[in-house]
Order: structure tokens, then sequence, then C-alpha cells
């Protein structure tokens, strides 16, 4: 986290040194490449599991998407709001720490369980960024955020859209059904559905851009709701999704 | 968005609400083989028959366009927020919320009336579709059509997807199966369970479970993401074991998956698949006229 606040900070120093933003946000990366490494060798599972597990991966997704950013759009500030991002679900990891066990209940051994959980994660991190830029386009009243929006809008859209495709087909295998309404399942409808809003009012309705941002703001929310908010809900006692519970 | 779009639409919802108010749930049995097919086959012949014949009137323009395309969504994410914050089955069946379907509402006329719009409005854009690009025509087809044939193929195919539980005990052959009504069945296969295992960790939680059996004089090994293929449409799974005797456990719990349905979602999920691809490759790929897009202010 020292090293992507210190890569933030020189993001905003003359061109020249900038470099040295890249450099250390790189390093920042490697260290939670490590980590999560090290976690996975050490659990003989990948750390995908538990809230604090796929917490861990959200801050490891987050800078990386803030770097790529970065160095795409120039966006000088970005660097400081996925540092930020990324130190909150990591300091909230340390303030509520786990125990840590090998045990991985039979259903979740699947060789989708992997890519369905990574490409969530991911597709968390990327609209995280977005809620970033469409906030920063609401305040500034800047049409070309608001593009960078789209551009992450749709990347992540797809990797929602690869998740929930891969939770089907696993829920098939495991269970015998592509799809049963179960909470965790409808959130993750409701969210994907929010997105698919958005790009149809920008395709539709290009000047709608308050909506637009809105949505985004909504669709994040919805995210927090399929990630973790609905087992806190009383449908969720109906959820076949229960090893990801608040832990 | 145009006012017509909201009543044209509310009228509609209205009126299954009303439906669903004086004849209770969507009969769904009553769609079962083959009455969903011809069901489906008059239902797209209609919309394509209108497409050609009466595309140009006002209220095909408007189930056709994207106004209706984003309120049948809006409408999709309401009936979603039903079920994702009234818990379903629910054995109040007094009240006025009871009536309206609510904690049945994927059987209710009101769900069902959404998904039909959204399925609609879905055939009509792809029958509508016209575009230069090639890649964007690709993108748009495959998203559009995967989706509509998943939803297509998940509403009609609902009916015919049937699953039966089967309590099967050490050596003693099985072939009877449990609807989710508890009604029995006699099942296409003949089930016997001959050994189970079951490994543990270290904190006793199990780490995997498998039973051994024979379906139909074949043997076959069946444990949880491993469903044991019977035919191109049923599967059996190992849903339940007697968790107190362990390894030593006299019985499992199986249940048989009958979904004919299943190939023609996978294709949709396919089509989508790749639709999905060519949007991650693509992203938004468009500059709008009137919208400076260099003014990045650093």
């Amino acid at each position: 986290m020292l090293l992507s606040a210190v890569g933030a900070a020189l993001a905003w120093r003359p061109r020249s040194k900038r470099c040295w933003s890249t450099v250390l946000t790189l390093g920042a990366i490697a260290v939670l490449v490590s980590f999560v490494g090290a976690l996975w060798f050490s659990l003989q599972r990948p750390p995908l599991r538990t809230m604090g597990e796929t917490r861990l991966w959200y801050s490891l997704f987050s800078i990386i998407v803030g770097l790529i950013i970065y160095r795409h759009w120039h966006f000088r500030w970005i660097l400081s709001f996925t540092t930020v991002l990324s130190a909150v679900f990591c300091i909230i990891n340390i303030i509520h720490p786990e125990l840590h066990d090998r045990s991985m209940m039979p259903a979740l051994q699947s060789a989708w369980f992997v890519p369905h959980v990574a490409v969530y994660m991911l597709a968390y991190a990327i609209m995280g960024c977005a809620v970033i830029t469409a906030v920063a386009s609401l305040i500034k009243q800047q049409t070309a955020l608001l593009h960078t929006t789209d551009n992450l809008i749709y990347i992540g859209v797809a990797l929602i859209t690869f998740g929930i495709l891969s939770g089907a087909v696993w829920a098939k295998q495991a269970w015998g059904d592509y799809w049963s309404w179960d909470p965790k399942e409808t959130w993750a409808a409701i969210t994907w559905a929010i997105y698919m809003i958005y790009i149809h009012i920008r395709q539709t309705h290009a000047s709608w851009h308050k909506t637009a941002c809105l949505l985004v703001i909504i669709g994040f929310l919805g995210l927090q709701m399929c990630w973790y908010g609905f087992s806190y809900l009383s449908t969720s006692q109906q959820s076949v999704h229960s090893y990801s519970q608040i832990q | 968005m145009k006012f017509k779009v909201f009543t044209y639409i509310g009228a509609y919802i209205i009126v299954s609400a009303i439906i669903q108010l004086t004849s209770g749930g969507f009969p769904m049995h009553a769609l079962a083989f083959p009455v969903n097919i011809a069901a489906a086959m008059v239902w797209t012949g209609i919309l394509y028959l209108l497409h050609h014949k009466r595309g140009d009137t006002e209220w095909m323009k408007v189930l056709a366009g994207g106004d209706c395309s984003i309120l049948a969504l809006v409408l999709f994410i309401v009936g979603c927020l039903v079920l994702g914050f009234v818990p379903q089955q629910s054995t109040d069946t007094y009240s006025l919320w009871s009536r309206l379907g609510v904690f049945h509402f994927t059987t209710s006329w009101i769900f069902i009336a959404i998904l039909l719009l959204l399925m609609t409005n879905l055939t009509l854009v792809v029958l509508r579709h016209r575009s230069t690009d090639k890649w964007c025509q690709y993108r748009f087809l495959l998203n559009h059509i995967g989706l509509w044939l998943v939803l297509f193929a998940l509403f009609f195919g609902a009916p015919d997807t049937h699953k039966y539980r089967i309590m099967a005990y050490k050596n003693i052959p099985e072939r009877m199966g449990y609807d989710v009504d508890a009604q029995p069945a006699l099942l296409d296969f003949g089930l016997t369970l001959r050994s189970f295992h079951v490994d543990y960790y270290r904190n006793g939680t199990p780490s995997s479970y498998k039973a051994e059996v024979m379906v139909n004089h074949s043997p076959a090994t069946i444990e949880v993401n491993t469903p044991y293929t019977v035919s191109w449409k049923e599967k059996i799974y190992l849903v339940g074991y007697d968790v107190e005797s362990g390894n030593q456990s006299p019985y499992c719990i199986f249940e048989s998956v009958v979904q004919p349905w299943n190939y023609l979602i996978l294709l949709g999920i396919v089509g989508m698949a790749l639709g999905a691809l060519l949007l991650f490759i693509h992203g938004s790929n468009k500059h709008r006229a009137g919208e400076e897009v260099n003014d990045v202010v650093e």
C-alpha cells in the first residue's frame, strides 16, 4: 500500500518523474501478487473462498486496473483513488483477520471456481474505477471522462457476462440447473440489467449524461449486494451460496 | 422517452396483474410439450409476420424501439427486486401481495408478462437490426440472439424440466423417484448404490464424497460436480447422504434432472459468451457527433 501510495503521489509530479509512479505501482502489484501466490501455496487451494480472500483479489485488481487507466488515458488522479479503494479493503482484512484453513466444500472443487470468481473480482474492480470516472465526469462536466467510463463499463459488462455464464454452466454441472433464481443469482441479474440499461441509454440517449453516471453508481451498489450485501437479507436463507457469507 | 411507450407497456402490465388477481399464478404445467412448441412457433410466427406486414405502424416501432428495451430492462429489474427482497414459497394465501404472486413471483403472470415483453422486444430488435460495420453486426447479433435463445429455452422449456429425488439404499435396486410435490414417478432407469466413500479435512468437514452405483447394469461413479449422464436430456446428481454415519451411510440421495431444452440453452450461452468476447475486445468503439473526445484535462 505504501508503494502504491507513493506511486499515486508521484503521478502528480512533472512528466519526467512520472515513470516512477508506474514503477512503484508495479512494485505494489508485485508485492500483492506474491502475497496472494504465497497464500494460495500455503492453503493448497485457490484463495477465493472467503470474503477476506475475495477482498484481497479486489485490492490487487483495483491497483492493476488503476494503472492500466493511468497509462492508457493519462488521468493522473486515478491512481490516488484506486490506491484508497485498494487500501480500504486491505485495512478491513487487517482489522478483521480470518482464520484461513485448507478446507473447501466439495461443490467449490470445480474447474469453474477460479475463472468464475476471478473474472467477477476483476469486473468489480473495473466497475469500481468506472464509478470514480463517472463521478469525476459529473463534477468536472467532461464528456471525455464519460467516454472512459463507457470503455470501462463495456469491458466490465463483458466480464460480468462471462461470470454469469460460467456460473450457469457450473451450476448445471453441480446442481442440475443453469438458473434457479437463487438470491445471489437474482442480484447478479439485477446488476447485469442495470449495466445493460447504461449501455442502451448511451446508445439511444447520448445526451443523458447525468442518468448514465447515476446508473454507474447504482450498478456498483448492485454489485455490492451481489458480492456480500444479499447475505444480510432474509432471502439469503434460501441461497445455496452460503459458503460466501460474511465472515 | 416517449409517453406512448409508458402508456402501452403500463397497460400491458396492468392487464397481467388483473389476470394474476383473477386467475392465480401462471399454469406452467399446461405449457408442457407439445403445447410449448406450438406456443413458441405461434408467438415467433406472429412477431415475424407483424414485423413484415405491420413493421411501419406506430406500436410496432414502439415495441422494437430502444425505449422499449430500456423499459423492459427496468421492469425486469423491478421483478428481480421482488425476488431479491421477498422470501419465496410463503404460505400466506389471502393477502393482496400473495394474490399478486409476489411469494411465487417466477410463476406470477406479472413476471411472465415482463419476460415475454423482454423476449418480444429482443425478437423485433434482431429482425429490424441493420448495421454497416461487420464486427458491430456480429457483436450485436451474438449478444442479442444468444440472450434470446437462453430466455426462450428457459421460458418455454421450463414446463418440460423435471426433477426426481431418489433415495437409494445399498445393494437395493431403486426405480422410483419423487418430484418436487413428493409425488412418486417411475424412472427411465434402475439405480443401485454399491458403495459410498467420504473423505474429511482435519477439521472434520467433508472434502469430497462419491458413490459407486449401477445404472441399468452399467457401473458408474457419481460425485459433486460430476453427474452421470443417462441420456442426452437426463443426468443423475449426488445430492446427499447420512452425514451422521459418514462412510457407513446406508443410503445416498440422488436427483435425476430431465432437461430436454438443455442444448438450446447451451447454444445461447455460447452465443452470449462470444458476444461478450467481442464486447471485451472492441469496447464502446464509437465517437459521437458533437462530443469532443480529446478534451482530457489532467
